[in-house]
């Protein structure tokens, strides 16, 4: 059976969760193309998660955290009773999803930028009300490209922002899935955090410095 | 500085992290410093460390954004509900290192869909802490935050030791959070991952211990509504706790969004307002009709898991069901599954599990039971109905009026006016005053005078309870439960509420020994919606002489103040004074405080008690309630040692003064049945002499206690168990009654309520050492030594506890050395006579200790001292001679310690005391194993297992003093471990 397993994830149908467990299996010994094959698998389920989150089908708002744990599960409960306790390496799977939860959430941030009318600009403000933004869309894009320049510094610190920020993960379960101790991830999310938020910082003032180029925005009219 | 690094962003980033890393493990104000002094070169990378700092120490709203609110902004799920904003979203979560509140965050524990759990320490009462923090919410408004935190406040006066209390609840920044005890443990949740099924009796006893704490719970009128394994906290010492009370309807109340719905169970933290998977079938219908039979449902369906190793409508895969139908089969029977499950406790839980909630059991204490010991509880009180018939009518009569009284409290609108002072005005006061008792409680007067008057105070407090005790329609709470109520100058408002008190008396007392003045401040204080309102106070200084006036003006104010006046009878009973004697008087407040009111029962502290009350009455031979109390304290004192034909006649003696001067007293009747019973051994006339006060003090809880004593005497535990349970209600925070109460369900071979009455009087009395001594005999019980040694030491840990008290009278009472650890053994024998019972005592204790231990010589020399000294006691108690029995087993004489073995089983038949005659039978058949007579001991250990008695098989298989029959077949078969 090891030699039917497709190694590639048809991007148009979602791979079978058996494939996907198999990948994640040999995602945890190592295997680097295992490891993108199953974050294709992962990636494609998270996605068509979120799809029904946005289109109003699932009962109740859901978080990152809880996408990736519904997925998870699905995938757990594909494989039978008796081996479900140790059908994968949980590390493995966490490994890949946080992965694939940073790239579902950047992905739809950037649809819905572009989606909007007037491009970039449209800031999705949870409490318009006050005008008190919480977060963009425009943000998480925002911080999903500093995340490639985090990543050139520092790859570890990359992935403890896609566990901790992206997949909502805690300490412990992203010291799981990096194989890190739980003190280390405390660690390299402070400083990282710290990064981002002054490189976040610089990258608003920029803006702001110009902002004679950026079209008005259609909701300042509630300010 | 060769080593500056390269101009290169990794190198640099290194830098930058690591003078970052070690900038912010410094105190904030030194960081500043630590930078200059590191970076005298590096202008550039300081400046960078310090805006990376100055980033740390802000929050964030992006990158502090909770999972939810990330989705929420890029997937447009925001469900509508963040949409309707509050003002204070704030988006940050505590980080390690943190304050947040008065709490600082240790660290992060776990993290769930609903909540975060820090480990955060409590600065403003120096103590750990775990801090669950919700995610902050848009839509929190301050209404929402006001009934979650009223909510759980609701649920936070819960107080049981398997209660994982809420000490802390409150709204910060957005984010609700609650804080409760740091359990050093897992959740049940974590233990099932790890070993999937659980061991029966260990499954057994968190099932009672959860339902015990539901059940106090449910008696509150609270319902947990989210009992799953998450929830139950299992400690490092074994114990259940059953953690989140409240929190479910906090958050429905709170119309907090429940997002984890649908999360399974998966997130060890989250909150839920119900979990589908532990959903009674009521619930799924109705969230809102939900009661205690609910979580009996739930809590069936743990235990299910437990003892399957899967949850009975789990999918096919084992994972939990995250939607379930509301009508479904029943699971399949738990001893069908496994079938080492006894079949009662399979039935107990399928039960517990039937669809209609009529079906199950009455309540969570009848399941607990049916658990615990496979016999349904419930019914009406089998002990009250075998006492007389006017007595059952004022027991009953009397629990009802504590019922009413309570309601009443509840029920009567307060008239908000200061209440009248004047007498006049306390007639009218009579007649409207309703027909329903308030009840108050004297809290001890606090001694503003020498420190060693203290009990000069203490005595004015008891004077004026006594006083005031039999007023008509004022019910005083008893002396024990009213000490307790106080700390220091603090009033403990959450017992009061608890003991039901609406008015508390107390006051400071000075006793101006130089003027021969007493300055009394008395202030009356009414419990209004949990805040103390002074409703009268004044000072009043008194010369000595008028110190009975000073009572009386005192009782009659008080009166006046709570709308209830004095009887006729009670006020005749006043002007009856104690003693014309001030030095008498003095005396018999010393012996009070000594005796603590006559209710400790160890040695050194009632012989201190008799001196006093002695001389009391050699200076007034008429003083009344000075007789009685030497006679109560004469009374109890040959339980514990040997008495001279001189001391039975004292005892006799003071019981006849008592009777003739204070026949109205209520410890007349109680030391006239302690007489009876261990002077004149005669059971049946000393539960005849309690009736008989009963009669006139139908509500004292020391009575009903020592009745219930007296029926576990003459075989009737059942009885004995209604009598303290009705004690308990009167009293509830006496420990005399908490620990009779584990005595009898030790008995019963309750263990895990044996445990429980224990562990909620040492909540009361945490240096109690009879209370201690009883959760060992428990663990014993259940042939669980490392548990019974783990109370110890969590006894000895306890600064309240004093190690010189504990190890003799472990030692002496049932001759629990053998639960000491090694350590302790040895401290035990460098102690010396004064601590323990009598020499006797201490050379047989050490006998059989360095017998135990193989040192024979020693063990021999100790045994043939102790011989002679109990030779001379035996006449006492038959458990005397059942040591003699072993004393001279140890000590070589084989021969002659089974005959006395022999002649003590004959004394223990003849006796007839079911209370004490079957340990000392135990005792006896232990000293025919040591002499040899391994068949002999067989026998009547046989016979021990069948009476209620401590002994149980576990505790056979685990007593070393029967090592010698381990290899009996006949002790196998009897133990349970032939196979």
């Amino acid at each position: 059976m090891e030699d039917a397993t497709p190694r590639r994830a048809d991007s148009s149908t979602p791979p079978r969760a058996e494939q996907v467990t198999l990948w994640l299996e040999a995602a945890g010994r190592g295997d680097r193309e295992a490891f993108d094959a199953a974050f294709s698998g992962v990636y494609s389920e998270l996605r068509r998660l979120a799809g029904r989150v946005r289109q109003g089908r699932a009962s109740d708002t859901m978080s990152a955290t809880a996408l990736v744990h519904e997925a998870y599960f699905k995938l757990a409960r594909s494989v039978g009773a008796d081996e479900a306790p140790q059908w994968i390496g949980r590390q493995a799977f966490l490994k890949v999803a946080a992965r694939a939860m940073r790239q579902v959430l950047a992905n739809a941030a950037r649809d819905r930028l572009t989606d909007k009318r007037g491009g970039g600009a449209l800031r999705v403000t949870l409490d318009e009300g006050l005008g008190i933004p919480v977060v963009s869309a425009e943000q998480v894009v925002a911080v999903d490209d500093l995340l490639e320049r985090l990543e050139a510094l520092d790859a570890r610190q990359a992935r403890v922002v896609e566990c901790r920020f992206f997949a909502g993960l805690s300490v412990a379960e992203t010291a799981e899935a990096l194989g890190i101790s739980a003190p280390t991830v405390q660690r390299d999310w402070r400083s990282a955090r710290a990064w981002l938020a002054k490189a976040l910082a610089e990258m608003e003032g920029d803006r702001a410095t110009t902002s004679g180029e950026r079209p008005e925005s259609t909701g300042k009219g509630h300010g | 500085m060769g080593d500056r690094p390269r101009d290169d962003g990794v190198a640099r980033w290194r830098r930058v992290r690591a003078l970052f890393d070690e900038a912010v493990s410094q105190p904030a104000d030194a960081r500043a410093m630590y930078l200059a002094k590191e970076c005298v070169t590096e202008p550039d990378i300081r400046a960078e460390v310090e805006a990376l700092l100055a980033a740390d120490a802000a929050t964030h709203r992006v990158l502090d954004a909770t999972p939810d609110q990330l989705a929420g902004a890029v997937l447009g799920t925001h469900g509508g509900a963040l949409a309707e904003g509050a003002p204070h979203a704030s988006a940050h979560v505590p980080t390690p290192g943190e304050r947040f509140g008065s709490y600082e965050v240790e660290r992060e524990l776990a993290r769930g869909g609903m909540a975060t759990v820090y480990v955060a320490h409590d600065r403003k009462h120096q103590r750990r802490v775990a801090l669950k923090v919700l995610p902050g919410q848009a839509t929190l408004s301050p209404k929402s935050a006001e009934r979650f935190i009223r909510e759980i406040r609701m649920a936070a006066r819960l107080q049981h030791p398997h209660i994982c209390v809420v000490l802390d609840s409150g709204e910060t920044a957005g984010f609700l959070w609650y804080a409760m005890p740091f359990v050093d443990g897992e959740t049940l949740r974590a233990r099932l991952a790890r070993e999937g099924r659980l061991d029966i009796a260990v499954a057994r006893r968190i099932l009672v211990e959860a339902a015990q704490a539901l059940h106090a719970a449910h008696v509150e009128g609270i319902v947990h509504r989210d009992v799953k394994p998450e929830n139950l906290l299992l400690s490092r010492d074994g114990a259940t706790l059953v953690a989140d009370f409240g929190i479910a309807r906090a958050l429905q109340v709170a119309e907090y969004t429940d997002r984890a719905q649908e999360d399974g169970g998966l997130t060890a933290t989250g909150m839920l307002v119900g979990t589908p998977a532990y959903m009674s079938p009521e619930q799924l219908d109705d969230a809102s009709d939900v009661g205690g039979a609910s979580d009996q449902y739930a809590l069936a369906l743990v235990g299910y898991e437990m003892l399957a190793g899967r949850h009975p409508f789990a999918n096919a895969d084992g994972t939990l069901p995250r939607r379930r139908s509301r009508r479904g089969p029943a699971p399949r029977a738990l001893h069908e599954v496994r079938p080492e499950v006894p079949r009662e406790l399979s039935d107990a839980i399928a039960r517990a599990l039937r669809e209609a909630p009529g079906d199950r059991f009455r309540s969570m204490a009848d399941f607990a039971a049916m658990v615990e010991r496979g016999v349904a509880g419930g019914g009406p009180a089998p002990g009250v109905a075998s006492w007389p018939p006017a007595l059952r009518l004022t027991l009953i009569v009397a629990a009802a009026a504590i019922l009413v009284a309570a309601g009443a409290m509840l029920l009567r609108n307060r008239d908000g006016a200061s209440l009248p002072p004047d007498a006049t005005r306390a007639v009218v006061a009579k007649h409207e005053s309703a027909n329903a008792p308030a009840r108050l409680a004297v809290l001890p007067f606090e001694n503003v005078g020498e420190p060693g008057d203290a009990y000069f105070a203490e005595g004015v407090s008891d004077a004026i309870r006594s006083s005031l005790a039999s007023s008509n329609g004022l019910e005083v709470v008893a002396r024990a439960t009213s000490m307790s109520l106080r700390s220091g100058s603090m009033i403990d408002v959450a017992s009061v509420r608890e003991v039901g008190a609406r008015y508390l008396l107390t006051g400071t007392v000075r006793w101006a020994r130089g003027e021969a003045r007493v300055v009394i401040n008395p202030s009356l204080v009414e419990i209004v919606e949990g805040t103390a309102v002074t409703r009268w106070e004044e000072s009043i200084t008194t010369a000595l002489a008028d110190v009975f006036d000073v009572q009386e003006r005192i009782a009659a104010r008080v009166a006046a103040a709570t709308h209830v006046a004095l009887g006729l009878r009670n006020t005749g009973e006043q002007a009856d004074r104690p003693t014309r004697d001030l030095q008498a008087y003095d005396d018999f407040l010393a012996g009070e405080a000594a005796s603590q009111g006559g209710t400790v029962i160890d040695v050194p502290s009632l012989q201190r008690a008799e001196a006093k009350y002695a001389s009391a009455v050699a200076r007034d031979s008429s003083f009344g309630a000075a007789w009685a109390r030497l006679a109560l304290v004469r009374g109890f004192l040959p339980s514990r040692v040997s008495m001279t034909p001189r001391g039975i006649a004292d005892a006799r003696h003071a019981l006849a003064m008592a009777k003739r001067f204070a026949p109205g007293d209520v410890s007349t009747p109680f030391a006239e049945s302690l007489v009876e019973r261990f002077i004149e051994r005669a059971p049946a006339r000393a539960l005849e002499a309690v009736r008989r006060g009963l009669r006139d003090h139908p509500t004292d809880a020391m009575l009903l206690s020592q009745g219930a004593m007296l029926e576990l005497v003459t075989g009737r535990p059942d009885s004995a168990l209604a009598l303290l349970q009705l004690a308990q209600r009167m009293d509830p925070r006496s420990p005399g009654v908490w620990w009779r109460l584990a005595h009898v369900h030790t008995w019963l071979r309750q263990w895990d309520a044996a445990d429980l009455a224990a562990a909620r009087g040492l909540a009361v009395a945490p240096g109690n050492v009879q209370l201690l001594h009883w959760r060992v005999m428990a663990a014993l019980g259940r042939g669980d030594l490392p548990r019974a040694r783990a109370m110890i030491d969590s006894g000895l840990a306890s600064p309240a506890m004093q190690p010189t008290l504990l190890l003799p009278y472990l030692a002496e009472t049932f001759e629990l050395w053998w639960a000491l650890s090694p350590a302790q053994q040895q401290t035990l024998l460098t102690l010396g006579d004064s601590v323990f019972d009598s020499p006797a005592s201490r050379l047989f204790v050490r006998a059989q200790l360095l017998a135990a231990r193989g040192d024979s010589g020693a063990a021999r020399r100790e045994a043939a001292s102790a011989v002679p000294l109990l030779r001379s006691d035996a006449r006492r108690s038959p458990e005397v001679g059942a040591q003699l029995a072993e004393a001279l087993a140890i000590a070589g004489d084989r021969d002659a310690g089974a005959r006395v073995a022999e002649e003590t089983l004959q004394r223990i038949r003849d006796a007839g005391d079911r209370q004490f005659g079957p340990s000392q039978q135990y005792l006896a058949a232990i000293a025919l194993a040591t002499a040899g007579r391994e068949d002999r001991a067989i026998d009547e250990l046989v016979g021990v297992l069948a009476q209620p008695v401590y002994v149980s098989r576990e505790w056979l298989r685990i007593d070393p003093r029967l090592s010698v029959l381990r290899d009996q077949p006949r002790f196998r078969a009897l133990v349970g471990t032939s196979h």
